[in-house]
């Protein structure tokens, strides 16, 4: 008979389901659980926004409180991992945690705060201190003084240099 | 004596009652077993009827008094029925009842439910208990014929003069006893025959337009209608002592409980057409199992 | 084979069909697309009849769009495909802006019914002759004249308030319409939530006692606009984010068959390696879709044994996803031009792959046999639901469900794409057309599937995993098919600027194969339905998917009215 069978072989396999919210479970090693901005490494350049495609990542400067936040909103993350394959510093990361029901909204946010850098010449914000910070240490000497400034205000110091490039 | 058999019957009826839901849960516990599954607590049906029976019964428009009422007089008949059949104790209201009373109690208390979900009106409700209530039609036929049986070989219709059967050893109760064995089965509603209810197709079937405390009283029902109905055959089969019934009842009554649930684990559900062609058979088997007795066997 | 008027002798390939198809309109072959536009006037149908009934081919779907900014009109594409001559046909009729109404083609090919309502929705296109020109998708309460998928309508508008909708619709008086109930019979409404049914959707049938006399089918109840979303702020690449979540179950498929639109479009070389990888994940899918619906015909047909250890089987198909992929469902590979770095499959992973699978399928071996032999699984399921090869083609039914109707189509076999080109696939075709030959082709293909893989895994390439895709050329059209666990998936696009799609919509197999329902249903017994509906392994999200809807509907009235497809 083979609904017994079938049966039969069930009760050889045993149980094999389990007692998960008791008790821990295991989660392969490359799982894309909740990702985690670094606030050590992050340097506000934005790429994690451009990249992420459900919006759960938004940037938003503070002209008032001179600071730029990055915002990640668990809610709407779809875990893709977009933004950590963006991310030029290494600062955002998937993480293998994926027990995230919260009680409250707030606690689906993680929000970074960075200080604003203002332009030298026209005092207008364009970018963070750290990512400036980093430009200027990763260019030659000669190149670190153009770096500082705003892209308009560049363009118009730089303007007479790229006259002769084109010539 | 009168007062001591109306307790006899008073702690048989609690007994039926408290066990009934411990004894689905049993079965559940079973069942996940044999599905390689961890499975809940066998106190679940009990945590379940709690709950349910907690909530008000949350009724749709304007329910008829058949609606509301048939669940509790379905309920009323289940508890009669459990107050004169002896099952943990050997003993009851001095067997005034017969076997025809048994019988009407038992099957009056399924159509009560059917009728009132009929008059909700709900096309699923009309459906299922139209399924339900032909099955019925149909084992009910297969169930007067065995009570026939027993009667022919007892001479009697009274309950305290038929238990148990066995004790006069024919063929014909012995294959009588058989059949009465799948009738429980069909009667309990279990796969294949579940499909009265046949929750993937008629979700819930003659059970969806009741909730909370009704549905409630419904569950409990039926899990007592399976422990009467499996505790008429044990009855039938063990002899009338105190000690068989303290002893080896429980024990009967807890195994084919198991045996039942192992089966109906491995079925899927039968169309109507083919689970009436399926007792109608068995209903041929019983005329000639019948006619075996007449000629004395 | 004769064919129409003039011309006895069928073409024998492609740019001999093109030269025959001159009679019809002016064709222009680009690659294995064959454009056909300025149809002469009143030979639309007799051109259909043509591609669909007399060349074998089948009419796959319609796509609208609205090239105003463009070329002035609104374009209708209707997609044939022509195995046999490696070609799609997109014939091309253009709508004038001030009058937009074109031929339909529904008398001819039944199965365009749903594709040309859809464009009346959402184009504003109408189709002259069309049987039933109701609204499909669009819900009662939204106003006429307002087209969400045509350019002009802002892809962030959020609909008026209830107050206001109300007044826009008691203005508009978009007329009602109730289909007519067939005789008197018992009506049962199966959705929108249903034990069977695991999304949102509605049959409704008429019954005599316990049999079926009619059905209907009234869906659309999820839309997300997505396809608004893509068109409006999503670039390329994100867009491959937002098809895999088309679907629960074959997400992948949809990802991928996006992709290959694209690629197709712009003329990207994939890489060998993504491609193979493409397709073990493809496979992976459709094994874990396959065990899916089995579990659930089982779950339907009562035997909940059969259930819980098909989706145990399921459950070691995620755990291979999940380890392969990070994730059990939405496995997030694919971009335009390749595979990402991190999903690379390396030798350490293949080893795995092969040994969970070989585990999975003596399991699954052990047990099957046993389980189809069930006395009850034969009765319910042998004779019952039957969808002749005739009712197949006149609905063009995809996938499985085709080729249990005797229909050889698949598209892995004769439209390779990504590894298929290099590996011979296996399909089962059956001639029964029942319940239980769709069972069968799913149990074969489970297997051919797993054996598939094996054969990839041996032979995968080293190769770099991505294309080059910094230029993606505007105003191509392009075409992506994948065999989807349910048949041929369908993805069409229009390539924009700014790195954004011009138009993009998705066509699941689900699409075609619903409107084959209601004739399977006819005659059957009640309590046949759910298996008869679950047969064609329905993906209702994946037929809906798409514009923006928000049902803050200021009236109460049950989603009725509209939306229906008839019965006969």
């Amino acid at each position: 008979m083979n609904r017994i069978k079938v049966l039969l072989e069930n009760l050889r396999r045993g149980v094999v389901t389990e007692q998960y919210p008791f008790k821990p479970i295991r989660v392969p090693e490359r799982l894309r659980g909740k990702p985690v901005i670094d606030p050590d490494k992050c340097a506000g350049c934005g790429a994690c926004v451009n990249a992420c495609p459900p919006n759960a990542l938004t940037m938003r400067d503070d002209k008032h409180s001179s600071m730029r936040f990055i915002v990640l909103f668990i809610g709407r993350c779809i875990y893709c991992g977009k933004c950590e394959e963006a991310c030029p510093f290494g600062a955002i990361r998937l993480t293998r945690e994926f027990e995230l029901a919260a009680e409250n909204r707030e606690d689906l946010y993680q929000v970074v705060g960075l200080r604003l850098y203002h332009c030298p010449l026209c005092g207008e914000p364009f970018t963070t201190v750290r990512l400036i910070k980093r430009v200027v240490e990763a260019l030659p000497e000669e190149q670190r003084a153009a770096a500082t400034l705003c892209p308009r205000c560049r363009e118009s110091v730089t303007a007479h240099y790229r006259s002769y490039a084109r010539r | 004596m009168v007062w001591l058999n109306t307790l006899y019957g008073v702690l048989n009826a609690c007994f039926i009652l408290l066990v009934g839901p411990l004894i689905d849960g049993v079965e559940r516990k079973i069942r996940a077993r044999l599905q390689n599954r961890r499975g809940p607590s066998i106190l679940q049906t009990w945590y379940d009827l709690v709950k349910l029976l907690r909530k008000p019964a949350a009724r749709t428009g304007v329910p008829s008094t058949l609606f509301r009422l048939s669940v509790y007089i379905g309920f009323v008949n289940l508890l009669i029925v459990s107050l004169f059949i002896p099952s943990i104790l050997c003993g009851g209201m001095g067997f005034f009842g017969d076997l025809i009373l048994f019988i009407y109690l038992l099957s009056s208390s399924k159509v009560f439910v059917l009728i009132g979900s009929y008059s909700s009106g709900s096309p699923y409700a009309s459906i299922g208990s139209t399924r339900e209530v032909s099955l019925s039609m149909a084992s009910e036929l297969v169930l007067a014929e065995i009570i026939a049986l027993i009667a022919l070989s007892r001479s009697s219709l009274l309950l305290s003069n038929v238990f148990p059967v066995t004790a006069v050893l024919r063929p014909s109760v012995l294959i009588g006893l058989g059949v009465l064995g799948i009738i429980v089965y069909i009667e309990h509603s279990r796969l294949p025959f579940e499909i009265g209810e046949a929750e993937p197709e008629l979700a819930g079937g003659y059970t969806i337009e009741y909730a909370g405390r009704d549905l409630g009283f419904i569950l409990w029902s039926n899990t007592i209608r399976r422990t009467l109905l499996t505790t008429f055959l044990i009855d039938l089969i063990i002899p009338l002592d105190v000690l068989y019934h303290l002893v080896i009842y429980p024990v009967l009554l807890f195994s084919i409980m198991i045996v039942f649930t192992a089966i109906e684990t491995g079925w899927g559900r039968l169309r109507i057409d083919i689970s009436l062609k399926y007792v109608k058979r068995l209903s041929y088997v019983m005329w000639g199992v019948i006619l075996l007795a007449l000629i004395g066997y | 084979m004769r064919s129409s008027g003039i011309n006895q002798v069928r073409p024998r390939n492609k740019y001999e069909l093109m030269i025959d198809l001159r009679r019809f309109g002016e064709p222009r072959l680009r690659g294995k697309y064959l454009f056909l536009s300025r149809i002469k006037s009143g030979r639309l149908r007799d051109l259909v009849d043509y591609l669909h009934w007399r060349l074998g081919g089948y009419y796959s779907t319609s796509i609208g769009v609205d090239e105003r900014p463009l070329d002035g009109y609104f374009h209708v594409y209707h997609v044939f495909v022509l195995e046999e001559y490696g070609v799609y046909v997109l014939v091309d009729l253009i709508a004038d802006p001030g009058h937009p109404v074109v031929e339909s083609i529904t008398p001819v090919v039944p199965a365009a019914n749903w594709a040309e309502r859809e464009i009346m929705d959402f184009i504003g296109v109408k189709f002259r002759g069309h049987p039933e020109p109701h609204r499909l998708i669009l819900p009662d309460d939204w106003p006429e004249n307002v087209y969400p998928l045509r350019k002009d309508y802002p892809y962030d508008d959020k609909l008026p308030t209830s107050d206001k909708i109300a007044k826009l619709v008691r203005e508009s008086s978009p007329a009602t319409w109730e289909p007519e109930a067939p005789g008197d019979h018992t009506v049962i409404p199966v959705g929108p939530y249903h034990p069977a049914l695991h999304e949102p959707e509605y049959f409704e049938l008429f019954v005599e006692g316990e049999k079926i006399v009619d059905a209907r089918y009234k869906g659309f109840m999820v839309h997300r606009g997505i396809e608004k979303i893509a068109e409006s702020r999503l670039s390329y690449n994100q867009v491959s984010f937002i098809a895999e979540r088309i679907c629960g179950i074959c997400g992948f498929t949809h990802s991928t068959a996006y992709c290959q639109a694209v690629e197709e479009a712009a003329g990207i070389d994939v890489p060998e390696r993504a491609e193979y990888i493409r397709s073990i994940l493809l496979e992976i899918e459709r094994i874990h879709s396959h065990f899916l619906w089995m579990g659930v015909a089982f779950h339907l047909l009562g035997y909940d044994t059969g259930f819980m250890i098909m989706w145990r089987l399921r459950e070691s198909i995620m755990d291979l996803a999940e380890e392969l992929t990070g994730s059990r469902k939405m496995y997030g590979a694919n971009i335009v031009g390749g595979i990402r770095d991190k999903w690379d499959i390396r030798d350490d992973k293949a080893a795995l792959i092969k040994r969970m699978l070989d585990e999975i399928r003596e399991e699954y071996l052990k047990y099957i046999p046993k389980i189809i032999s069930l006395e009850e699984i034969k009765k319910r399921t042998r004779g019952v639901g039957v969808l002749s090869r005739s009712d197949a083609r006149k609905y063009s039914v995809l996938g499985p469900h085709a080729r249990a109707s005797g229909i050889k189509t698949d598209v892995r076999k004769y439209r390779p794409y990504a590894a298929y080109k290099y590996v011979n696939v296996e399909i089962p075709v059956l001639d029964d057309g029942d319940i239980y030959a769709r069972m069968i082709v799913r149990h074969e293909e489970i297997l051919a599937s797993i054996d598939l893989i094996h054969r990839l895994l041996d032979n995968i390439p080293k190769t770099p995993l991505h294309a080059d895709t910094s230029y993606i050329p505007e105003r191509r059209h392009g075409i992506g098919c994948t065999e989807a666990p349910r048949g041929e998936d369908l993805h069409f696009v229009i390539t924009g600027r700014d790195n954004k799609l011009y138009r993009w919509r998705p066509r699941a197999p689900t699409y075609n194969n619903l409107l084959s329902v209601p004739a399977m249903l006819r005659g059957e017994y009640l309590a046949d339905a759910p298996i008869i509906i679950a047969s064609i392994d329905p993906c209702f999200s994946c037929t809906d998917h798409v514009v923006v809807v928000d049902l803050r509907s200021g009236r109460r009235r049950p989603l009725r009215t509209r939306g229906v497809v008839g019965g006969r």
